[in-house]
């Protein structure tokens, strides 16, 4: 798929921003109580258990695109499955990554209407953050996608070192005793996992503009372990600090920890983590949009400029038919159940397939 | 040759003709054993005693017969250009030449004794230094060229010439540095200028609008500098000079977003100095986009915010305010702009008085009346502060009006609607180029080598390698590894 | 293409805006039980244009603690606000007889509350000590007592008074959360206690020295300074008076360093710990001459100051199970000890009072001051 003149090429460096921004999201600031149901104390060590799924993940994705000549997914779903059926695949995807999508925004409009502002209406906050993507997105595509994430990086990272302010009200002694989940416990607890780690899948779109892909497995995987490593600070602090029971009734943990934080000059620091979660998750929603669009591009032949426009329309009509915190929280799992599909089970059979197709078309 | 006589005749009649409404034109006869010499010229224009000694009295020694390639060979004057075209001559004559028409013959020759306007070499202005070179560039391109080749001595700098606008036809050079700038840079600039298509360029700073990449954007886009160390400086470094004339500023092209925030001062200064500079600066512009935004975002939404020991004293200076804090802050910082704005107006010394007057009693008066809370007067004249840091007067005018936007978004949604205004900021100058190079470099895309050059300072050692941002196709300055020797203790 | 930010704004709508100066801002509640009521008293900063914008109490009672909000709304031009809240004060008596959590709960599910709240038990009623008018330089008595807690804190004299750590505390199978136990002393609240929580009731206080023993084996504390008792024979080799036998001599001891390690020994039949107090500390102070410290005296001592502190620490212990308060978190260790063992409350409180609880303090005294 030879697209992209040699400007257009993205550093292979920036693989590890583009796949860890696109993880980290809202689900770090309130994963722990989810996996900790499931796996008690041990849930960091399900945290750790799905990253290193995560990294065999990444691995096999590489390998499925550096298999054939089509470098991304979806070239590679009309190759593997041919038109009809490649084509339904492909608008699976997309439906996936528009939702993912959707579910971003949605989540994070409902923490700053619980937390900050309870009467401004929803829509309106959906509204902002697509006005905000299509903005970035507009005569600006894949180069300022990988921009938004490399500075956005840079300008939230340091909030890693406030996440051992809570540390001192650690109770160690929670972690105690390591390993007593059963198999089961742990599995449910990795399952639960995932839908945090979500967001490497865009690797599958991202490929083919990346300069150096030899390169792309080694930064991926460095973006990877990034991720895992901060969720599992995230997931080990919370177990120390909250008291099982109370996890175990705590939706926003992490933010709940930096309730903690206090600078003689900011009183109360999780007011200030909310405004800057949005640098966060703008990455995510650029990306997705982005990955949408190039969807579009491919199945339908849109220009991706209009179908900018297309699905984010698409995806204000999702956001606001949610209005309520059951619904939301019911279509953010629902999401998270499709994205454990797409980007932890799927990959395996992609593979296969390509393989199979690969030797079939050989003979 | 009855033609040609004829012919001759009507040159010079010709150029009277198309400079009737000239009154300065001047036409003096001259005859030598009866050959009839003309001259003619703009008196305001030509140095007269450059035309009483060199012309003039060398016309009279000159060994007869006269004839034009005679006097072109002969006359001590450095530009000598033979010609009998109308237009070429007219042309030349608004510029102060002289046309010596030998008038039996087809011929005549056009001599240089213009006078330019020009002032002497002075302090910069705009851009003032404590430490380093203080000469400026004027508005005369060929002192300026002069002072140019003065710096750099470098038989490789092209000063290649174009000439802009149609009706006002202006002078300009493109300079740099032939083995070091990038070709298609240069190409770029070649190209865009021989692109325009206007009548009349005011200024180089006008010529800088027209070469935008962005001319909707806030920012601007090419670094303007009166000072020709900085020129010379960036011109080693890769960049490309556009020297305009009658304009005593140079457009430095590309450029990124965070050249202007260097002075030439952060490179005579010792590197620790002027890496805390640099630091200092840029949270200098940081405080005055975002503090008053904060403040009211703050008062108006966030209470919770504010540390118990300041609620008080806040909250009792703010009671006093009829207004909401959005208005209150916007009131106050018109003012200051105002100030600002009144202080550039006037002469230096009323000036002064004016920032005093301005500053001290209308703050004062405006706390005392209950007008503004003392904390949001430190606050505007904190961030006004700030935004004089800039070394670039555009980016620190830019910066003071980007302020404006961003305390209605505060206003609007509180630390969210800044933080979307800062969402908002980063993709706009991730979209921004400077003559088609990233304007966000060395940040994005990101050039850990370039940092020295633009964030922080080093140690000279460090220096080895130009710019890597401009493309440069000669890459370093001198060895690392000769710069990295050390001797053994006792050696 | 600029034109359509301006509609995504007009779009989006604003919030609600929550002005400072229009805020009623509550520095502190107290909360107390009259009859089959909840009286609230809160702490109300309002800001006012002349230097006068001081605190006022304002009041209502209701049969819920949120309904006592809604009736306080009703008693002010200002918006309440909830923001600044500081200091919650319970009434000794809805502590003992209710509890507390029901209230904490509240206040942990509204995000305008942080969860650096103090939270502590007033002695008689809270409303007393809201009302107090002492307040040192200090404008309002939410800041003092905010104040006043804070520094007990950082001076480590008290050891936890955070809504963050009750509720952990709370939510802890087999720990109890300690607050700050307030008292009026000629009108001036002051801290003399600690209370003890047996879950989230009140149920008994212990002197603040008391406390340093379990700041010293929860160790997660630096224990500070301690004033320590010895009988006079236990000592009496070493002192230059010999006389007046029954007299006790007083030490003043500062930690330096210390270090304790609980384990469970076993589980069964009944639970039995063995506690390992080690601790390095200089005299600060002793009531009498003593001889010079020689190698030999100043192990003489250590053994009696480490008896003396056995014994203190046994008898708090004591205390602690007579009260059914577990603040030093006996029952987290013996929980998180057992592999697949869930600890309940219920089971906890019974074992709890049957356990053998084997303590041995280790002290090493580095520095006797700057003279022999």
């Amino acid at each position: 798929m030879g697209i992209a003149k040699e400007r257009t090429l993205l550093n292979v460096y920036l693989v590890m921003f583009l796949v860890h921004t696109s993880q980290i999201g809202l689900g770090i600031i309130g994963v722990q109580r989810v996996i900790f149901v499931e796996a008690k104390q041990d849930a960091w060590i399900a945290v750790i258990i799905s990253g290193l799924l995560v990294h065999l993940i990444i691995w096999i994705i590489c390998k499925t695109l550096q298999a054939t000549e089509h470098d991304d997914i979806f070239s590679l779903h009309t190759f593997v499955y041919g038109k009809t059926i490649g084509a339904v695949m492909n608008l699976l995807f997309i439906a996936y990554l528009l939702l993912a999508y959707t579910s971003i925004a949605l989540g994070y409009v409902e923490m700053v209407l619980t937390w900050m502002y309870p009467d401004f209406p929803l829509s309106g906050g959906v509204l902002i953050l697509i006005v905000l993507t299509i903005y970035a997105l507009y005569g600006g595509g894949i180069r300022l996608a990988a921009g938004v994430s490399f500075i956005t990086f840079f300008l939230t990272i340091w909030i890693v070192v406030l996440m051992f302010a809570p540390l001192k009200y650690a109770e160690w002694i929670h972690l105690l005793p390591i390993l007593e989940a059963t198999p089961s416990q742990m599995a449910r607890g990795v399952f639960k996992t995932t839908y945090t780690m979500l967001g490497f899948e865009i690797l599958y779109v991202v490929y083919p503009f990346i300069k150096e892909k030899e390169k792309v497995l080694k930064f991926a995987q460095i973006g990877v372990f990034f991720t895992t490593f901060l969720i599992t600070a995230a997931t080990v602090f919370a177990i120390v600090f909250f008291s099982p029971k109370q996890l175990e009734v705590t939706i926003w943990a992490s933010l709940s920890m930096f309730t903690i934080v206090k600078f003689s000059f900011i009183e109360r620091f999780e007011y200030v983590l909310i405004p800057l979660w949005l640098l966060v998750i703008f990455p995510n929603l650029v990306l997705f949009m982005w990955a949408v669009t190039r969807g579009g591009k491919a199945v339908f032949h849109l220009k991706q400029k209009y179908g900018l426009f297309f699905f984010s329309a698409l995806a204000f009509f999702i956001a606001i038919s949610f209005a309520k915190r059951a619904t939301i929280n019911e279509f953010i799992d629902q999401v998270g159940y499709y994205g454990f599909g797409f980007s932890f089970v799927y990959p395996f059979f992609l593979y296969t397939f390509v393989k199979i197709k690969k030797r079939f078309r050989k003979r | 040759m009855k033609t040609m006589f004829l012919k001759k005749k009507k040159i010079v009649d010709e150029v009277i003709e198309k400079l009737y409404r000239s009154p300065d034109l001047t036409r003096r006869r001259i005859e030598r054993n009866g050959q009839k010499i003309s001259l003619l010229f703009l008196k305001n224009l030509v140095n007269p005693t450059q035309l009483q000694q060199s012309v003039l009295q060398s016309i009279q020694n000159i060994e007869l017969p006269l004839t034009a390639a005679t006097i072109a060979k002969t006359i001590p004057i450095g530009q000598v250009h033979i010609c009998q075209d109308v237009d070429i001559i007219t042309a030349h004559l608004i510029e102060g030449w002289v046309y010596v028409c030998v008038e039996q013959e087809q011929n005549g020759v056009l001599l240089n004794v213009s006078e330019k306007v020009e002032r002497s070499l002075e302090k910069a202005e705009t851009e003032s230094l404590v430490f380093g070179p203080k000469i400026s560039f004027t508005e005369s391109l060929s002192t300026n060229i002069r002072i140019l080749r003065n710096n750099v001595n470098d038989e490789q700098l092209v000063t290649e010439e174009m000439i802009i606008g149609k009706r006002n036809k202006l002078p300009v050079r493109i300079v740099y540095i032939q083995d070091i700038a990038d070709p298609d840079n240069v190409q770029t600039v070649k190209q865009r200028l021989s692109e325009l298509d206007v009548d009349d360029v005011t200024d180089s700073s006008v010529l800088a609008q027209m070469l935008d990449d962005h001319s909707f954007s806030i920012f601007p886009q090419y670094l303007m500098t009166e000072l020709p160390d900085r020129l010379s400086y960036s011109l080693l470094k890769g960049r490309i000079g556009i020297l305009v004339d009658r304009s005593p500023t140079v457009i430095i092209c590309p450029t990124t977003f965070f050249s202007f925030f260097e002075t030439t001062e952060d490179i005579y200064l010792r590197w620790t100095m002027s890496t805390v500079l640099r630091v200092m600066r840029m949270l200098g512009i940081l405080t005055s986009i975002f503090l008053s935004p904060i403040y009211v975002a703050v008062i108006t939404y966030h209470y919770e915010l504010i540390p118990s020991d300041l609620l008080l004293t806040i909250g009792e200076s703010r009671s006093r305010v009829p207004f909401p804090p959005v208005l209150e802050a916007l009131l106050l910082e018109f003012m200051i702009e105002l100030l600002r704005e009144a202080g550039a107006r006037l002469p230096t010394k009323v000036g002064q008085t004016m920032g005093i007057v301005g500053g001290i009693v209308l703050g004062q008066a405006a706390v005392d009346a209950g007008f503004t809370s003392n904390l949001l007067i430190i606050i505007v004249s904190l961030s006004a502060l700030g935004s004089f840091t800039a070394p670039s007067y555009e980016m620190g005018t830019a910066i003071r009006i980007l302020r404006f936007p961003i305390i209605i978004l505060a206003a609007m949604w509180g630390l969210i609607g800044i933080i979307i205004g800062i969402c908002v900021l980063i993709v706009h100058l991730l979209k921004l180029t400077s003559l088609g190079r990233p304007y966000l470099s060395p940040i994005y895309p990101f050039r850990f080598a370039d940092l020295k050059y633009s964030l922080v300072r080093l140690p000279q050692q460090f220096y080895y390698k130009r710019p890597i941002s401009n493309r440069v196709q000669n890459k370093y300055r001198f060895s690392w590894k000769d710069s990295k020797k050390r001797k053994d203790l006792d050696e | 293409m600029k034109w359509w930010i301006v509609i995504w704004m007009m779009l989006a709508g604003c919030v609600e805006p929550r002005i400072l100066e229009e805020q009623g801002i509550f520095t502190a509640v107290g909360f107390d039980k009259v009859g089959e009521r909840y009286k609230a008293s809160s702490v109300m900063l309002s800001f006012r244009s002349q230097r006068s914008s001081r605190s006022e109490v304002i009041q209502a009672t209701n049969v819920t603690s949120k309904g006592t909000r809604q009736d306080l709304e009703a008693q002010t031009s200002h918006n309440l606000g909830s923001g600044q809240l500081r200091v919650v004060l319970y009434g000794k008596e809805l502590a003992e007889k209710e509890g507390i959590f029901l209230f904490t709960d509240t206040f942990r599910r509204d995000a305008n509350i942080g969860s650096l709240v103090y939270l502590a038990v007033a002695e008689s009623s809270a409303e007393e000590i809201v009302k107090s008018k002492k307040l040192e330089d200090v404008p309002d008595i939410g800041t003092y007592l905010y104040r006043l807690i804070e520094k007990n804190l950082k001076s480590e004299s008290l050891l936890a008074a955070t809504l963050h750590e009750f509720i952990a505390s709370y939510y802890d199978v087999g720990k109890d959360p300690i607050l700050p136990y307030l008292s009026l002393q000629d009108g001036k609240p002051i801290i003399k206690y600690v209370a003890l929580f047996h879950r989230d009731r009140f149920v008994g206080k212990i002197r603040l020295d008391e406390s340093f023993y379990i700041k010293l084996l929860s160790k997660k504390y630096n224990a500070g300074m301690k004033n320590i008792i010895i009988p006079r024979k236990n000592i009496a080799p070493i002192l230059l008076n010999k006389d007046e036998l029954e007299k006790n001599i007083k030490f003043v001891l500062n930690e330096i360093r210390s270090d304790s390690k609980i384990k469970l020994v076993s589980a069964e039949p009944v639970p039995s710990f063995r506690i390992h107090v080690k601790m390095d500390a200089e005299i600060l102070e002793i009531s009498e001459k003593i001889k010079p410290f020689t190698k030999k005296n100043i192990n003489m001592l250590e053994k009696a100051i480490e008896k003396q502190m056995k014994h203190e620490i046994d008898r708090l212990l004591k205390k602690l199970k007579k009260h059914n308060a577990d603040p030093i978190g006996f029952g987290q260790i013996y929980d998180h000890s057992l592999r697949r063992y869930e600890l309940t409350n219920q089971k906890w409180d019974e074992r709890y009072k049957k356990a053998k609880i084997d303590v041995r303090v280790d002290i090493n005294i580095l520095r006797t001051g700057t003279i022999d």
